[in-house]
């Protein structure tokens, strides 16, 4: 039988392979809206883990997902008599998906912003016991941007457009401020004055308090990294190809070039801006009284950097979508070298959360300084490896 | 990769016509939509041709199948000698439509791409620009008429919903106008094409009203241009006003009795007649004599 005579026996079904054909070809090809969303919380440093349809809460000593105890301190049984674990999948038979790193509301509840096709909610989640409170407050779209408290207020930026203030003791809505496009990273809050930027190519000031703008500044291309606050001025970087220095009456002090779009913030120590770029370069540039100067420039990764570089005494740890970590010398960016070649690490996804660095202290029980990275791969969604010589200590996937 | 190949030029393509259409994303698509319709038009005439040549076959194939039902050899070489006789390939439509399916394929996901809604989409967008100048557009205004046309209509505003509608509609309207009506089996009940047919023209337009739900506005809007250059193309493309012809379609198939309507269709078929003249007559009557 040929295939036009089986579709003509069968027209239903050649209908709905064809259907499927298109829906196949038409959907977009990644499911995932964002990456995985990492955070350290409590002296433990235990680690958040949020990313698609769960947030975990991963000790870090181990890469095990830390286990739920009583008020005695034992560990939580289920009914098969497994260690219950710190875990969160939203509401029962809603398709949550989780992407901005949770937060502490208080010492015992944490808050949890969901992406959803509809009704996108932040849950209060008890942190002991890793159950929801309430039916969490209704969000007037999705959140991809980490969110931030101060005293009073908590503020969430939507990634379709707006900044939304909360009121931090019920929830309930203070001010939104109007943007013309979406807010994908966290607002900084400095001396009673909050930055945010948003795609809309602005750099927006306002009282926090009010949500009343005090200054708003061009930076000629979308702008989806938080700023940073260094010696009284801002950095931060756009799609304009630029990384930014801003005084904090908002204007622009000085400006440096980059060869491709600049997503990730920007990291200061010691008075050298460290940033990466869509192409694959990283930047070291001079901060000082002769504005933004380049200091060297390399290009370690074949793909992008998105995240902020890890910045260490003797280290510029930096992850690619290649998949790749890399270790670079701080000095002058070259690629640190091991008795058994460049110390690079392969892993099985993209690299695009910003790293964390866990140093060992009298709460957290391990023998040296790890570097946790997450890609977005579900077999090697987060990995520690030490800082020292780059061996992997351990991996947590699904 | 094969999809960049498509993908970067139209993602360009897009975001300039939007810079240079006053930053509205909505017309940016129907331009972008009308200019690659129009750059692909010699492939679609070639397959419509190609179709109107096999319908004006379909008599003649259907009493060769008659004819030789138990002998599928000599029905292939029979229908070959058919085809070549005519200087038609059978499968002269399937070559423009195997090479439009990745075109039209890419345009969908160009206008996905274009749009960024989200921020994995935004990252895919960044390398994709083949000229400079166009990074300060991103991400394109994504607002029409109060609609997100990053979000599905029921994520929108109430009036989101006539997007699927529409698309249902105008879906409904091309496939009954292209898609070429198969002639009933000789005792007037529905053979399978014809059922396939009518499957066709009620399914996809009811299939594509119900992606449209799901997916973002903005591929409403491209399912909605699509649909009305293909109808305004086809309408072009044949030699008699594509109302008329719809609006006579429908009135024969109601007139004629149903053990008539072949001939009926036939004869109110401006090219058929022509084709059944083209033919050499002898052959045609030696092959209809022996059918009978």
């Amino acid at each position: 039988m040929n295939i036009v005579k089986f579709f003509a026996r069968y027209p239903l079904l050649g209908l709905a392979i064809f259907a499927s054909l298109l829906v196949a070809a038409c959907y977009p090809v990644r499911l995932e809206a964002d990456w995985p969303g990492i955070a350290t919380i409590g002296d433990q440093k235990d680690i958040l883990l949020a990313y698609n349809d769960r947030v975990v809460l991963i000790n870090p000593e181990n890469g095990k997902p830390v286990e739920l105890r009583n008020a005695d301190g034992e560990v939580r049984l289920d009914d098969q008599g497994n260690a219950r674990i710190w875990e969160f999948r939203g509401e029962e038979g809603q398709t949550s998906q989780f992407y901005s790193a949770p937060i502490l509301l208080n010492d015992s509840t944490l808050l949890v912003p969901t992406y959803k096709p509809t009704d996108n909610r932040i849950f209060e989640v008890n942190l002991p016991t890793a159950r929801i409170e309430g039916s969490g407050v209704a969000v007037p779209g999705h959140v991809v941007a980490d969110v931030v408290k101060n005293e009073d207020l908590v503020f969430v930026g939507l990634s379709e457009r707006n900044m939304v203030a909360y009121d931090s003791a019920d929830m309930t809505e203070r001010w939104t401020i109007n943007t013309q496009h979406g807010i994908w990273s966290r607002p900084l809050i400095v001396d009673d004055v909050m930055y945010f930027t948003s795609l809309d190519h602005f750099l927006y000031a306002v009282n926090p308090d009010s949500g009343e703008e005090i200054w708003k500044l061009n930076l000629q291309g979308a702008a989806p990294g938080a700023p940073i606050l260094y010696n009284d001025h801002l950095y931060v970087g756009s799609f304009a190809r630029k990384v930014f220095e801003i005084s904090l009456d908002g204007k622009i002090t000085s400006e440096f070039t980059t060869t491709d779009w600049v997503w990730g913030s920007p990291v200061i120590v010691d008075d050298i801006l460290y940033v990466g770029d869509m192409g694959g370069h990283l930047y070291a540039l001079n901060v000082g009284a002769d504005g933004l100067t380049e200091r060297w420039s390399v290009k370690p990764a074949e793909r992008a950097i998105r995240a902020t570089p890890l910045v260490t005494d003797d280290y510029i740890i930096v992850g690619s979508r290649d998949h790749k970590l890399y270790w670079l010398n701080r000095e002058d960016g070259t690629q640190v070298n091991d008795v058994e070649g460049p110390r690079v690490r392969t892993l099985n996804g993209e690299i695009l959360s910003d790293l964390l660095l866990i140093e060992p202290s009298e709460q957290v029980d391990i023998p040296e300084s790890y570097v946790i990275v997450s890609s977005v791969a579900n077999d090697n969604l987060l990995l520690a490896f030490t800082l020292a010589n780059g061996k992997l200590v351990w991996t947590y996937g699904r | 990769m094969f999809w960049d190949l498509i993908l970067n030029p139209f993602v360009t393509l897009l975001t300039f016509l939007y810079s240079i259409l006053g930053q509205n994303v909505v017309l940016a698509i129907v331009v972008f939509t009308i200019l690659v319709r129009v750059a692909i038009l010699p492939l679609t005439a070639q397959q419509q041709r190609s179709a109107k040549e096999m319908q004006k076959l379909q008599p003649e194939l259907k009493r060769l199948q008659d004819k030789h039902k138990n002998d599928r050899e000599k029905l292939a070489q029979e229908q070959m000698a058919l085809y070549k006789e005519h200087g038609v390939n059978p499968f002269g439509g399937c070559l423009p439509l195997l090479i439009q399916f990745p075109i039209l394929i890419g345009l969908y996901q160009a206008i996905i791409f274009a749009l960024a809604a989200t921020p994995f989409q935004l990252l895919d967008l960044s390398s994709r620009f083949l000229i400079p100048g166009l990074d300060h557009l991103v991400p394109l205004n994504n607002m029409w008429l109060g609609m997100d046309l990053t979000k599905p209509p029921t994520a929108n505003p109430t009036w989101a919903l006539a997007l699927p509608a529409l698309v249902l509609v105008t879906t409904w309207l091309q496939s009954k106008l292209t898609i070429p009506p198969a002639p009933p089996s000789d005792d007037g009940k529905p053979n399978q094409a014809q059922a396939m047919t009518q499957s066709m023209t009620t399914v996809m337009p009811l299939m594509f009203g119900f992606f449209s739900l799901s997916f973002s506005v903005g591929l409403s809007i491209y399912f909605i241009t699509g649909n009305i250059i293909g109808i305004i193309q086809y309408s072009l493309m044949n030699d008699q006003s594509t109302l008329r012809k719809f609006l006579n379609r429908g009135k024969d198939a109601e007139e004629a009795p149903v053990s008539k309507r072949r001939y009926t269709e036939e004869k109110s078929d401006d090219d058929r007649p022509k084709v059944i003249e083209a033919q050499p007559k002898t052959k045609v009557k030696t092959k209809v004599s022996k059918t009978k």
